[in-house]
């Protein structure tokens, strides 16, 4: 007699259920070579943070408001728009936000005196500024 | 004169359809409409459901002739002429040969023969068959179902669950309501083939339904097809009721921890290895398993990205269109308009809420497992309407708590849920053919 339970049911219950556990044990399978081939790829040292990273539970990142956009004169260029930032936030210690930057105008009293020469600026002064403005 | 005119008149009536065609063929046109208008004007499942409707409508046409097999006559053949020309008596050497197939070498190419009660015939095709016959093929050889799941695959994202592989769990135990439903369907007197075709509507995944009723049941493929699309698309009103009946407040409320990033690597690998397993363990669900991880392979792998567009777009929507005019062709008045398909009707509905139940329950095991780490609403995502079913986790989860994001945690048993119903859909025809 036709036992639908023992010859369908029960079967094919226990054929998902094998082939639950072996796509479970790939996925594994696969995690660990995986972690293996970026191991040897870049170190035991660099693969120690990235498996806390993935295995530490996740926190909330704080989301930091975007400092709003500094308002520039249009004839500067981005470049030394955030050349300018950079310099100033190695100057000034204290929390600050640069705001806008503008070029100065020039006086009467600059315009009429005659041009002076350029001063070549001191080695170590040169120096000092490339150190403040590196990430730049 | 006038008498001729007259009796050209009926001649010509009576070889028309309005002379011939019946109550059941017109009310099944009519159903045909009604499908189209909700297919139309509500958005159930338009993809498949307006093919499948009009399929349906062509197929109540009398005599349009588009779905019959093509005419042919069997001649007898007393000798019969090779490739260089000679004419041979038809010997039971010759007969042997053909009926091993080695005919071509003696016969030649192009031409069609049967063997019937130790004598060779001549099949001609006096007229080909229908429009409706010849796409009928592709479903009938169980080929539209695979191409299907091939461009699935290459639109399936399985990063959730490489993530998440105790999605699994929840998208296996989402088929139970499918053992269950064959289990009832026995007991209304349908065989065992007919029950696993209308069983497997509880996967709410259209291609395994129509891959297995199509080898198992295919004289059923008109009803089970268009009850498996029809609550697939009613997804968003059959679930949340028994989604909130079964978890309280609390539960719906819990906030799942944050995937991990997949990398290409596991990405590619992942549809390999799954093919491989899978075929290995089921190998009737080779052609859906198989095609299904071809598709996610192209597209993961980033190479291809010509054929990942092709199987995406041009190739579903072209087989979409083949696929819902045959399965529409089934769906005849003297196989359709029985009590039977009223109780398909039924039995599918079950199928699909038992799914649902199981799928919602097992999560709530696991979350009582894991301490209250996972919410037991994406269970009910163990069904394989992608993605509506994953939507609906969603639009549930937020009304409870708006920054909930359940939608990708969900994905994850959907996807499962593919793999298991094809895991499934093998295991039937394994057994049962």
């Amino acid at each position: 007699m036709y036992n639908p339970i023992g010859s369908m049911v029960v079967p094919s219950m226990l054929v998902v259920l094998v082939a639950l556990a072996i796509m479970v044990g790939l996925i594994y399978l696969m995690r660990y070579i995986v972690a293996q081939i970026n191991r040897g790829k870049n170190g035991t040292g660099q693969s120690a943070p990235a498996k806390s990273q993935a295995t530490a539970p996740a926190t909330a990142i704080p989301v930091q408001a975007q400092p709003a956009p500094v308002a520039a004169s249009a004839s500067l260029a981005g470049e030394t728009v955030a050349a300018i930032c950079a310099a100033v936030s190695c100057v000034i210690d204290a929390p600050h936000t640069v705001t806008s930057i503008a070029p100065v105008a020039q006086t009467a009293s600059a315009v009429a005196a005659p041009a002076q020469p350029v001063r070549q600026r001191p080695v170590w002064g040169f120096a000092g500024m490339q150190q403040n403005t590196r990430p730049f | 004169m006038f008498a001729q005119i007259a009796y050209t008149f009926s001649a010509l009536f009576n070889s028309s359809g309005f002379a011939v065609v019946t109550g059941p063929n017109l009310i099944m046109i009519l159903l045909s409409a009604v499908l189209i208008y909700l297919g139309i004007a509500k958005g159930v499942e338009p993809l498949l459901m307006l093919p499948i409707a009009f399929g349906m409508l062509l197929a109540n046409l009398p005599l349009s002739g588009i779905l019959g097999p093509p005419v042919q006559e069997m001649v007898l053949l007393e000798y019969i002429r090779d490739a260089s020309g000679h004419y041979l008596p038809v010997t039971p050497e010759i007969i042997e040969a053909v009926r091993n197939g080695g005919y071509t070498y003696i016969l030649g190419l192009g031409q069609s023969f049967a063997i019937e009660g130790g004598q060779l015939f001549q099949v001609i095709t006096q007229q080909p068959g229908g429009l409706l016959f010849y796409f009928y093929l592709g479903v009938g050889l169980v080929v539209f179902p695979p191409l299907i799941f091939l461009g699935i695959g290459a639109m399936i994202d399985f990063g959730p669950l490489i993530a998440f592989p105790s999605s699994f769990i929840i998208g296996a135990a989402a088929q139970l309501g499918i053992f269950a439903t064959f289990l009832g369907a026995l007991w209304l007197g349908f065989s065992p083939q007919e029950s696993s075709a209308i069983a497997i509507i509880g996967s709410a995944d259209g291609p395994t339904t129509i891959f297995v009723t199509a080898t198992l049941a295919p004289h059923l493929l008109g009803s089970v097809a268009i009850a498996a699309y029809t609550y697939m698309a009613l997804v968003p009103i059959i679930q949340p009721p028994f989604m909130k009946a079964l978890t309280n407040d609390k539960e719906r409320r819990v906030v799942m921890k944050q995937l991990r990033p997949v990398s290409k690597t596991e990405r590619c690998v992942f549809p390999v290895l799954s093919a491989l397993g899978v075929a290995l363990l089921v190998p009737p669900a080779t052609p859906l398993l198989g095609m299904l991880m071809l598709g996610n392979l192209i597209k993961e792998s980033g190479v291809c990205e010509r054929l990942s567009q092709t199987a995406q777009n041009e190739m579903i929507n072209i087989v979409t269109i083949f696929l819902g005019l045959a399965v529409g062709s089934t769906a005849r008045a003297e196989n359709f308009l029985t009590a039977q398909t009223l109780m398909i009707i039924a039995l599918g509905l079950a199928a699909f809420i038992l799914s649902t139940i199981t799928g919602v329950l097992i999560a709530k095991v696991m979350c009582f497992a894991t301490g209250g780490k996972i919410n037991p609403l994406i269970g009910s995502a163990g069904v394989s309407a992608m993605p509506m079913a994953a939507r609906v986790c969603q639009q549930v989860g937020a009304k409870y708590d708006p920054n909930n994001f359940l939608l990708m945690h969900a994905m994850g048993p959907t996807v499962s849920a593919t793999i298991g119903s094809a895991v499934v859909a093998g295991a039937m025809i394994a057994i049962l053919s």
